[in-house]
């Protein structure tokens, strides 16, 4: 099930093209991420795509707020979603750190600037595919987490980002609340 | 006293709902609004929904009682709302049925016998539009707690994923019940239900 319509999905491209292009290279080579050899178990590698999402997530709600074209509400708005992916990183370091593993990235998180942020829209649009890219990984891990104390983690924070895609909707068409739960089942 | 019995609904509301739902929904509410009828089974058998366990029977069953309740609440308030509140809850009130539906034939196909809704569910007694959406945000924490806490417990992992993608719509439905009673939309980074 589609969520958004056309114009999230060509988004959705330019971001999976560009944004957050590099995420399947990163999540596929856990050791650029600094996991001990004795860290790596299945929750460990999960954990790893996670956070990578995260941070792109986080790097993608940074240059919006930085390209300067939200009005001062939605601003604040974003702003307060970012402060909740910041959390999210964090809680995911902690875990990485508990099982031995080395949390920090050994190369910087790639620029994401693949889509022109000219407007409040394109900025939205943006964010809108990132969290659908964040959703994705949290419900794909959700399947191979093994640990109850990381599922439940791992549900926490993916009903945040359902409810941030849902908010962002929501300053993208308020007229149309209805269509920011658009529905039943989020899916990948 | 709201009565939260779905077969209470006007039926001027009901057909407008079973409108907006489309036809393939309409068995759905039906089970929805009749709470002695048995469930039915969906009208896409070739779907290849996960298998649980016994246990997982259980789990998915209280998991059921709560989208009763939420349905219940739908139900009863959605006729009372005006305007965009009213489409709201019109939407989630479609959702919340494809949820009981869909959570019905994972309890029957981990050889489970899906609880029927109750004939009423006590509501309390909410006057205003803002005391509606506050019945309304009650009953989707409601939900968002039992299933962050299911979640966890299931270990099929594609069921896991399944009730976790049902979580998230229920994390949706809070914010923009949140938000529509002029509080913090979503106030925590992680959601438990106890916002």
């Amino acid at each position: 099930m589609s969520e958004g319509g056309s114009a999230s999905l060509i988004n959705r491209r330019a971001v999976l093209g560009g944004a957050l292009g590099g995420l399947a290279a990163t999540a596929a080579a856990p050791g650029a991420w600094g996991l001990a050899a004795g860290a790596s178990g299945g929750d460990s590698k999960q954990l790893v795509v996670l956070l990578g999402a995260e941070r792109r997530l986080s790097a993608t709600y940074r240059r919006v707020l930085a390209a300067g074209v939200l009005n001062v509400v939605v601003a604040a708005e974003v702003s307060g979603f970012a402060a909740q992916e910041r959390e999210h990183i964090g809680a995911l370091e902690r875990e990485l750190l508990l099982r031995g593993a080395n949390p920090q990235p050994q190369a910087p998180i790639p620029p994401t600037t693949a889509v022109p942020l000219e407007t409040q829209a394109d900025a939205l649009g943006l964010l809108l595919a990132a969290e659908n890219m964040a959703e994705t990984a949290y419900l794909g891990a959700m399947a191979k987490l093994q640990n109850p104390g990381l599922v439940r983690l791992a549900a926490e924070i993916l009903a945040s980002e359902a409810q941030h895609w849902t908010l962002l909707r929501a300053l993208q068409t308020p007229q149309d609340l209805a269509g920011a739960s658009p529905v039943a089942f989020v899916t990948p | 006293m709201v009565s939260g019995s779905a077969a209470d609904e006007p039926s001027a509301s009901r057909r407008s709902l079973l409108v907006s739902l489309g036809a393939g929904a309409a068995g759905v509410l039906r089970l929805a609004g009749c709470g002695s009828s048995a469930p039915r089974r969906s009208a896409s058998p070739q779907v290849n929904w996960p298998v649980g366990t016994a246990d997982e029977a259980d789990l998915l069953n209280a998991l059921l009682g709560n989208e009763y309740f939420a349905i219940a609440a739908y139900t009863a308030a959605t006729p009372l709302l005006t305007g965009a509140a009213s489409r709201v809850a019109r939407q989630f009130l479609g959702q919340e049925v494809l949820h009981a539906d869909r959570l019905i034939h994972l309890i029957q196909k981990a050889g489970g016998a899906p609880q029927r809704a109750q004939a009423s569910y006590d509501l309390g007694q909410p006057g205003s539009a803002g005391q509606l959406m506050t019945l309304l945000l009650a009953a989707e924490h409601r939900q968002i707690r039992a299933y962050v806490q299911a979640v966890p417990q299931l270990t099929s992992a594609q069921l896991r994923s399944t009730v976790a993608s049902i979580l998230a719509t229920q994390a949706r439905h809070a914010a923009l019940w949140r938000l529509q009673l002029g509080q913090r939309p979503a106030p925590t980074a992680l959601v438990t239900g106890d916002e």
